[in-house]
């Protein structure tokens, strides 16, 4: 079947306008998009004399960024073929069991009744959805969505859906109803059903303070409802309750069911970076991106960039040495380079069971501010408990995100076995061009193989390696903290995140 | 020792070679790639500027390159990393005629996006998603605008068929960043290219060794052995087209006038997967590749 242009600009307009009301969606297509759609489906018209259904579904995709291209043929699909899916051919379409219904009549059993009645009721459900595809396809085809009596009989339905939201499970036995619900909740479908990211954060709170019973109601509470990712209530999570939020995630993680899991994880993620990089901004100022200068003037060999060369500096150069043009050599060259790696980081966590609870977020928050802070450094990253676990070698490139998702993951249990993650540190450092090396050893010093630890940190320090440990205040053992003292390390002890980077860095540039 | 003018010669034998060799390309255009290149001719006429988006090793820049020669137009490109500067596209004034006649065109040596923009050829802004915003905002210019203003010259306007292709590697890969929302907004096509079908990629590895005759038998179980390492979950960067091409010739290579044996086939593709892939942290990544290989192995029996 061939479309017109018409067609063609009605749907653009259709699809933007669909995409843009789509209420949790991340994406909003400019108009820039909906110009680009149009165009694109210009020249195929004139290239190809004809347009289909699925140039206009490829064209509503192909000009979407990939993240959100399947949300894209989401959308284009519903408002060509007013439904989800994205071919009508696909859909599931599964007739009535032959043997359906005289079963259902003969059987007498209540439970051969009851199941053949699912049945019945299943395969007609899935027929009305083919049917819904066609009649949709006929009369509806660039509406922009639903149409009018359907939308009406969603408002309809509206008070049986709050009635359903109270109790919690669907209560009508009306086959009509419970078609006209779903197509409500598909107009409405996370609205009606689902609470904010603040009645999420009361149920977190009520559930600390429940006893397992309820606990468990509650549970499935969440897993009915899910999350919704409001974006209004993220600024106030900025004011201080942004830890408060890591520190529930961790309490209560394993409390919730997986879909709320997965959902809070993401909400959690996305607060705490932005979060970050606010703290960060505060420590480090808006106008460097690092804690030390980025560039570097020195006199140009053959292997630097002529583009690096910075002329204030090669003329000033020429003037003192008193040079003639002629006599100007490359090492009369001034170039002004970018330093890279001005400091090898490595930052060691420990995971072990003693690490649990308020250390954990402390552990959690420094980590993310440390990597934000010294972004423009040469960073290595490891947990440590029995085993190591390499996050980050310090000559790859690992997103932060991916960190912040290990970090949100990250389950404290097992004992410290500290020696390997020391001697994985070593060959990082030994990676390294860098000339100043610095090892942050963020842990409890709960070791049990303190004497194999001495010996390989013994030998980083006399490599000129500056050892730095941040322990929890007042709960460390102090033993072991001394004897660190003695080998050269430094302790910092800090009760939060803020304390221990600013005693850290402080540490580390003395004159800041 | 060669002397000097040996090794200048030596240089413009090879420059007339690459010339002649940019000429012969070897593509399979079917499937995905053909839809690519479609969309990549829609896109032009249309007038909109489009990415193409994929894993490596899928053959985004081949694809490129391809439209360029088939459109017959000089084809540029530069593979931008953290490092790259906008000059680096643009291009820069050579110092030294600076200090000798001034800010004038002669001390002017231009990037390849200027080269691509005066001589309306194809310029590829390879893993875009690599550059730091930086030079991503240096290039919204040309893209919004097709001109670029250079300092003490002026503005260069883009010829009619100047175009501006960017590839890119999907953000879920380490190292990339994400784009910034003002050149996202002025990328309008998408295209996305994935590890391509099995038939696909059997015809890209013959393709790829016109020399060896290479069986099903030995194609089905490269392909299954690098079909597993896409779908395991423990592993970041899987094994790509190249790493199948790889494969092939090292083990048509290896066999000669011999009888397949699997013993062969795993060494061969132990030492090709072993630098191809990437896990996750804490993945033991030998124990794993052998794995997945006798897995591989097994499915194919």
């Amino acid at each position: 079947m061939s479309l017109s242009l018409k067609d063609a600009n009605e749907f653009v307009l259709n699809f933007v306008n669909e995409f843009r009301r789509r209420q949790f969606s991340k994406y909003k297509p400019s108009a820039r998009q909906s110009i680009s759609m149009s165009s694109l489906l210009s020249t195929i018209y004139f290239k190809r004399g004809r347009l289909t259904i699925d140039d206009l579904i490829k064209v509503a995709v192909s000009t979407t960024p990939p993240p959100y291209q399947e949300e894209a043929l989401r959308v284009a699909s519903k408002i060509v073929y007013g439904s989800k899916e994205a071919k009508p051919k696909s859909a599931p379409h599964i007739p009535i069991p032959p043997l359906a219904l005289p079963f259902m009549l003969l059987s007498i059993p209540l439970g051969l009744f009851k199941l053949a009645n699912k049945w019945f009721n299943f395969g007609k459900s899935l027929r009305w959805k083919g049917a819904s595809h066609r009649r949709n396809r006929e009369t509806k085809r660039f509406n922009g969505g639903m149409s009018k009596t359907v939308s009406q009989k969603a408002v309809a339905q509206k008070s049986e859906i709050r009635e359903v939201e109270v109790k919690g499970r669907v209560t009508s036995p009306n086959t009509d109803a419970r078609k006209s619900r779903k197509l409500a909740l598909k107009k409405h479908p996370i609205k009606s059903r689902r609470p904010s990211l603040r009645s999420f954060k009361s149920l977190f709170t009520s559930l600390k303070h429940s006893n397992a019973e309820s606990r468990k109601s509650k549970r499935s509470l969440i897993e009915r409802k899910g999350v919704r990712r409001d974006k209004s209530s993220l600024p106030s999570l900025d004011a201080g309750p942004g830890e408060n939020l890591l520190r529930d995630w961790y309490e209560l993680r394993d409390a919730l069911p997986r879909r709320a899991r997965e959902e809070m994880k993401e909400i959690v993620k996305e607060v705490l970076t932005e979060w970050v990089d606010v703290r960060a901004k505060s420590l480090i100022g808006t106008n460097r991106v690092g804690v030390l200068p980025s560039h570097v003037v020195k006199p140009c060999d053959s292997h630097d960039l002529l583009e690096y060369v910075d002329l204030e500096e090669t003329i000033e150069n020429l003037l003192s040495k008193c040079k003639r043009l002629t006599e100007i050599t490359y090492e009369d060259l001034m170039v002004r380079v970018p330093e890279r790696g001005n400091n090898s980081i490595v930052l060691l966590l420990d995971a072990s069971g003693s690490m649990a609870g308020e250390k954990l977020v402390t552990m959690a928050t420094s980590t993310i501010m440390i990597l934000k802070v010294f972004s423009k450094d040469e960073i290595a990253l490891a947990v440590f408990e029995s085993d190591i676990f390499r996050v980050k070698e310090i000559d790859e490139r690992v997103e932060l995100d991916e960190i912040v998702d290990m970090l949100l993951d990250l389950e404290p249990l097992g004992g410290t076995c500290v020696s390997r993650a020391l001697l994985w540190a070593e060959e990082q450092f030994e990676k390294s061009l860098s000339n100043t090396k610095i090892l942050v050893l963020l842990s409890d010093l709960a070791f049990y193989d303190y004497r194999e630890a001495e010996f390989v940190l013994r030998r980083m320090i006399e490599n000129d390696v500056r050892v730095f440990v941040l322990v929890p205040k007042l709960s460390y053992n102090v033993i072991v903290a001394s004897f660190l003292k003695k080998l050269g390390a430094i302790i910092i002890e800090a009760k939060s995140w803020r304390e221990a980077i600013s005693l850290l860095l402080e540490r580390i540039y003395p004159c800041k | 020792m060669s002397s000097q003018s040996d090794v200048v010669k030596r240089i413009e034998k090879s420059l007339s070679k690459a010339k002649r060799k940019e000429r012969e390309l070897t593509i399979v255009l079917k499937g995905q790639y053909k839809e690519a290149y479609e969309l990549l001719e829609d896109s032009e006429s249309a007038g909109l500027t489009p990415a193409i988006v994929g894993p490596p090793g899928v053959g985004k820049t081949l694809l490129c390159r391809y439209y360029a020669l088939m459109t017959k137009r000089s084809f540029y490109w530069i593979t931008l990393d953290e490092s790259t500067r906008p000059s680096h596209l643009i291009g820069t004034f050579n110092p030294a005629v600076v200090l000798s006649k001034g800010w004038c065109l002669e001390a002017f040596e231009p990037g390849p996006l200027t080269l691509a923009m005066v001589e309306g050829g194809v310029f590829v802004a390879n893993e875009l998603n690599r550059a730091s915003e930086y030079t991503q905002n240096a290039l919204l210019e040309p893209l919004e605008e097709r001109s670029y203003y250079i300092p003490h010259l002026g503005r260069v306007v883009a010829e009619d068929s100047f175009f501006f292709i960017a590839t890119m590697n999907p953000r879920e890969l380490a190292g990339v960043h994400r784009l910034s929302e003002a050149l996202r907004d002025r990328i309008h096509v998408w295209i996305s290219l994935t590890y391509p079908k099995k038939e696909v990629e059997f015809e890209i590895i013959k393709a790829n060794c016109p020399e060896y005759s290479l069986t099903d038998n030995i194609l089905e179980r490269i392909y299954r052995v690098v079909y597993l390492t896409r779908h395991n979950e423990q592993i970041v960067k899987p094994a790509s087209i190249r790493s199948s091409i790889a494969m092939a010739r090292l083990i048509a290579h290896a066999l000669k006038d011999d009888a397949y044996d699997d013993e062969r086939f795993v060494k061969i593709a132990f030492s090709v997967l072993s630098g191809a892939i990437r896990t996750k942290p804490g993945v033991r990544k030998d124990l794993l590749i052998r794995t997945i290989i006798s897995e591989a192995l097994r499915e194919c029996r």
